[in-house]
């Protein structure tokens, strides 16, 4: 038996799910139907206006692949930038951060905790209380966005070296005082929407046991289910730690640790990842393996995010200068990594003497659990043996929405057929 | 009651996330009961639609699904939209094609088929108005939005470029630029970029966004188009080309620009290509 969805809806970009089930074994595909080619078109641009170019890549971590890029550059060209400078796009990736985890509380995993009178935005305007207060939080986080990058999707200001415009005393007040309001939101929020994920959580109660990992100061950590520490190495030497295959259908290819092979060595990213790997007293005491458990670790990050953006504003109170570097070129390469809304990205570019880009590798979080979304919905389909064709094809679509994946961002692959 | 789908095509959704950004006004006419979203896959569970009086689609058409996925569209809607700039003139991702045509490409999969060359919407149906821009300016939107009850009025902005709304202070008399600079380390914040070698298209690019992308000390890179008219943005390319040659000290652009395709066609090479002419809806 096949159970296919052609195109997901409630998921961000153009996907498809195949499922097939047979005796005794559940295969599960993702189809990224969806092709960019920001590698390719990356090869023969200038190297400065990278950050511009990639942050079209994606409309919703549009501030993260901007922060990546950059930062690429300015590993390449060894650009030194201050710390008021990482500061300041420390606050814009966590705004970047808690509207992306808004906008997949509100559009995608809403309906299932919140009823049916939230999806169906359009359909019934009455929102709840709830929605508007969600919709209100990703309002603030993206006109704090705004007024670090110029606008709140495709920054403008992100160069290398700092910002082409700096921010003022008054406009870092701006910045805090929004903080203020938004830590309360999502505080609120989170009050109302931990137990509803929670009580879903009991419900399904399966649980992946993975691999995290995430990037932490141009390093790369990965960590084992139980919590033990497997790897750590520079970004630069990602090549050498994670290997990648293509998919077997779609536009898309499968990062895998090399040590453990493929598809063993699947990996997990994200705030779940993240969470599973800071793990905090009260706030997330254990490690947790189940799919749902990303969205409870979006809403503790929106709140971890709030607070954080509130401690460096102040500490910026003064302002941020603006500081575009001097740009000296020369032939090299430049890696650049952060920790975007649903997980690891990675830029890498090299170039040539003139500062024009000869190749470029982006690795997206969404290609990293593209694996690991796979053997989940295997995983919760298996269990569900001798449910009715609806329930599956609802609880598939459901592991798949837990992820959050971003099609659009999965531009990871280089080679394609044209159809003439 | 107007019924209204959003279709979207090959693009990174930054568009669908600003009308979700305009969410309040939008939902405003909902609540009045005088606009209906019969169809948008990010927002609804619906998966087809029978007919919508507006349909606004976003990206550009790169798959063959893309295409008949419009050409549907276009066949239920009476007024079609063309939202940002890929819809309008097949955005920055079209640049993928001058390698697409150069290199081998190898299968990869086989049930999903690419389009040879990445397209614009209006080059595969028509479209009836357009609203440019990566994102469309809020104010663009805005207007846009509140229009949507109306038959949608030519823009009045015609003709005026980005520089008609920039407040920086041009130099007096003729400009000469040897070479565009590579950084922008010691800009002037009060005078014209492009005066100071500050490779800003803002001279060729179409008015709208209040020369927002200048005021924050960051050159124009063209969003917005060099003409008013979609199907007319290879001239408007043409025109900036030679208008900058004018002005350029160096006897080949080239040796001003190191990425003259880059200068001239982040967002519209897709509307530039020379081999293409418009289709007739029946090419793939």
């Amino acid at each position: 038996m096949e159970l296919k969805v052609d195109e997901a809806t409630r998921v961000a970009g153009h996907i498809g799910v195949s499922v097939r089930i047979g005796e005794g074994e559940v295969k599960a595909r993702l189809i990224q139907s969806e092709f960019r080619g920001f590698e390719l078109l990356l090869k023969d641009r200038l190297l400065e206006e990278a950050p511009l170019y990639t942050s079209r890549i994606c409309g919703i971590c549009q501030v993260a692949h901007a922060l990546a890029s950059v930062r690429a550059v300015e590993d390449g060209l060894s650009i030194s930038v201050s710390q008021e400078v990482e500061k300041l796009r420390e606050i814009a990736n966590l705004a970047g951060t808690i509207q992306s985890h808004l906008l997949h509380l509100f559009l995608l995993i809403a309906p299932y905790g919140l009823g049916s009178e939230i999806a169906p935005v359009a359909i019934q305007p009455k929102l709840n209380a709830i929605v508007r207060s969600i919709l209100a939080g990703r309002d603030m986080a993206q006109r704090m966005i705004a007024d670090i990058c110029g606008r709140a999707i495709h920054p403008i200001t992100i160069v290398a070296g700092g910002f082409s415009k700096g921010l003022g005393v008054e406009d870092m007040s701006r910045v805090a005082s929004v903080g203020d309001k938004l830590t309360k939101n999502v505080a609120e929020l989170s009050e109302e929407m931990l137990p509803i994920v929670e009580g879903e959580a009991q419900e399904r109660g399966l649980g992946l046991e993975a691999r995290y990992m995430c990037a932490s100061d141009g390093r790369m950590i990965v960590q084992d289910h139980d919590g033990t520490k497997l790897l750590s190495f520079d970004v630069s030497q990602y090549e050498e730690h994670i290997g990648e295959v293509e998919a077997e259908a779609g536009y898309g290819r499968r990062p895998y640790l090399k040590a453990l092979g493929y598809p063993d060595g699947f990996i997990r990213v994200g705030p779940l990842a993240r969470l599973n790997m800071k793990r905090m007293d009260g706030m997330w005491p254990e490690i947790r393996h189940e799919s749902i458990m990303y969205s409870y670790a979006r809403i503790i990050e929106a709140v971890l995010a709030s607070e954080r953006i509130c401690e460096l504003a102040s500490e910026l109170r003064g302002g941020v200068k603006a500081s575009p570097a001097e740009i000296k070129f020369r032939e090299g390469e430049g890696f650049g990594a952060i920790e975007a809304p649903r997980g690891t990205l990675l830029h890498r570019y090299s170039f040539g003497k003139d500062g024009v880009i000869k190749e470029a590798d982006i690795i997206t979080p969404t290609a990293f659990n593209s694996p690991a979304i796979e053997k989940d919905i295997e995983r919760n389909i298996s269990s569900m043996h001798g449910a009715e064709i609806d329930k599956l094809r609802d609880r598939a679509l459901k592991v798949l929405r837990d992820y959050d994946p971003c099609i659009p961002c999965a531009t990871h692959m280089v080679e394609i057929i044209i159809d003439h | 009651m107007i019924e209204i789908a959003l279709e979207w095509l090959s693009g990174c959704e930054g568009c669908e996330v600003s009308l979700l950004d305009s969410l309040g006004s939008i939902l405003g006419l909902i609540e009045r009961g005088e606009v209906k979203i019969v169809y948008a896959p990010l927002l609804l569970d619906v998966e087809d639609y029978d007919r919508a009086d507006i349909v606004i689609t976003t990206g550009s058409i790169r798959t063959v699904a893309d295409e008949e996925r419009i050409k549907r569209a276009r066949a239920k809607s009476k007024h079609l939209v063309a939202l940002g700039s890929c819809a309008c003139f097949g955005g920055v991702h079209g640049l993928a094609d001058l390698k697409a045509l150069n290199d081998k490409f190898v299968v990869n999969s086989p049930g999903i088929r690419l389009r040879a060359t990445l397209e614009p919407v209006w080059k595969v149906v028509r479209v009836d108005s357009a609203v440019p821009g990566c994102p469309p300016p809020e104010k663009q939107l805005a207007q846009f939005i509140r229009n949507m009850l109306n038959p949608f009025p030519k823009d009045t902005s015609k003709g005026k470029k980005v520089c008609d709304e920039c407040t920086r202070r041009r130099s007096e008399g003729e400009k000469k630029i040897m070479s565009m600079r590579r950084d922008l380390v010691g800009i002037d914040a009060e005078r014209c970029l492009l005066d100071q070698s500050v490779p800003c298209i803002g001279f060729a690019t179409s008015s709208g966004c209040g020369a927002l992308c200048p005021s924050l000390n960051y050159p124009c890179h063209g969003c917005m188009g060099f003409d008013e008219n979609i199907e007319e943005q290879g001239n408007g390319i043409a025109r900036a080309i030679s208008a900058l040659a004018s002005i350029l000290e160096a006897d080949e652009v080239e040796d001003a620009l190191r990425d003259p395709v880059g200068f001239f066609m982040k967002f519209s090479y897709p509307s530039f290509k020379l081999k293409e002419k418009k289709m007739n809806g029946t090419e793939g």
